[in-house]
């Protein structure tokens, strides 16, 4: 009787866990600076979300390498973000649209 | 009869308490008055909030709604679509996805949408016409609540297949007539709106750091 009772209350804290492990991107560029035109690349995964946002004054843009192209912050600070149909195999960037080095941080899921 | 030592002290402890407290309500009175809150001549009238009546169509949104993601397999349909859930948790720059409103745009081969923000902004969700291997991608962007008044956009360059091309869609609030944007070559670019959209689609991107700015001739 002990036993399943114990069992049963793993069995449930497993599913919380689950549950609550199941829905958040990663932040694949933390404050990462990029050149002004330069392209900054997270790893390759599967993926179907890219975001970007920048800190400072400078512009970024968030995308999924060969799949979609690149949508920039419309202000500073601001989120730009790419949202695929279907995961895909491929990597999410940052491109740096400002006229100098600025900094990112950038999402996938 | 001399009072009890005690209770003269309690007396004057709470005769203390007494003068702070009236010293606080004066302070926080004169504090009213200077501000010009207190007075109903001085008050400054509360400006109506921005509206956008494109979010009040009662046309169905066309972008089908999904709850997860998965690999596309030979046979699932092409197009755009768009998750309920944020893939980034508790992010409120993300529409509420009950208010999602089709856009009509003047420019061939975009779709659009319009929706509030969870955070109380507006967003903008744009397809701009291309899939790659059956894979359909839709950009998005809200602005922030304080934001309402200039509105949302998007700008989207680097399409595959569809090199130099810039399409830029935004939202704006009803009696904005167009709006203008310093572009990368310098020239100004004016674009006129219809039904809160605007639409640009050329060959050069707006100026880094460079917002559009809404216009009204009225």
């Amino acid at each position: 009787m002990r036993k399943s009772l114990l069992a049963a209350l793993v069995a449930v804290a497993c599913l919380g866990t689950v549950g609550a492990a199941s829905a958040d991107a990663v932040e694949y560029a933390h404050h990462v600076g990029i050149e002004s035109g330069a392209n900054y690349f997270g790893p390759y995964v599967s993926l179907y979300y890219s975001e970007v946002v920048g800190y400072g004054q400078g512009i970024g843009c968030a995308g999924i390498r060969g799949i979609s192209g690149v949508s920039c912050e419309p202000g500073p600070g601001e989120s730009g973000a790419v949202i695929l149909s279907y995961y895909v195999s491929s990597e999410p960037y940052i491109h740096n649209h400002a006229t100098y080095t600025s900094y990112y941080n950038g999402w996938y899921y | 009869m001399a009072p009890d030592a005690a209770f003269v002290r309690r007396l004057l402890s709470r005769r203390k308490y007494l003068v702070g407290g009236m010293i606080g309500v004066i302070a926080v009175t004169v504090a009213l008055l200077l501000s010009g809150g207190g007075t109903a001549a001085t008050a400054s009238p509360s400006s109506a909030a921005p509206t956008y009546s494109a979010l009040a169509s009662a046309e169905p949104s066309g972008l089908p709604l999904v709850s997860s993601h998965s690999k596309r397999e030979a046979g699932d349909p092409v197009g755009p679509t768009f998750p309920v859930q944020p893939p980034r948790e508790g992010d409120e720059n993300w529409p509420v996805i009950s208010s999602i409103r089709r856009l009509h745009l003047e420019a061939q081969g975009l779709s659009a949408w319009i929706a509030r923000s969870v955070a109380g902004g507006v967003c903008v969700i744009l397809y701009d016409g291309v899939s790659v291997e059956g894979v359909s991608p839709v950009d998005l962007s809200c602005s922030s609540p304080e934001g309402l008044e200039r509105g949302a956009s998007v700008e989207v360059s680097e399409i595959p297949g569809e090199p130099g091309e810039v399409v830029a869609v935004g939202v704006v609030p009803d009696g904005v007539d167009s709006v203008s944007q310093t572009m990368a070559d310098g020239s100004t670019s004016t674009t006129p709106v219809v039904g809160n959209a605007w639409a640009r689609v050329g060959d050069v991107a707006a100026a880094p750091g460079q917002e559009p700015t809404p216009t009204s001739e009225g």
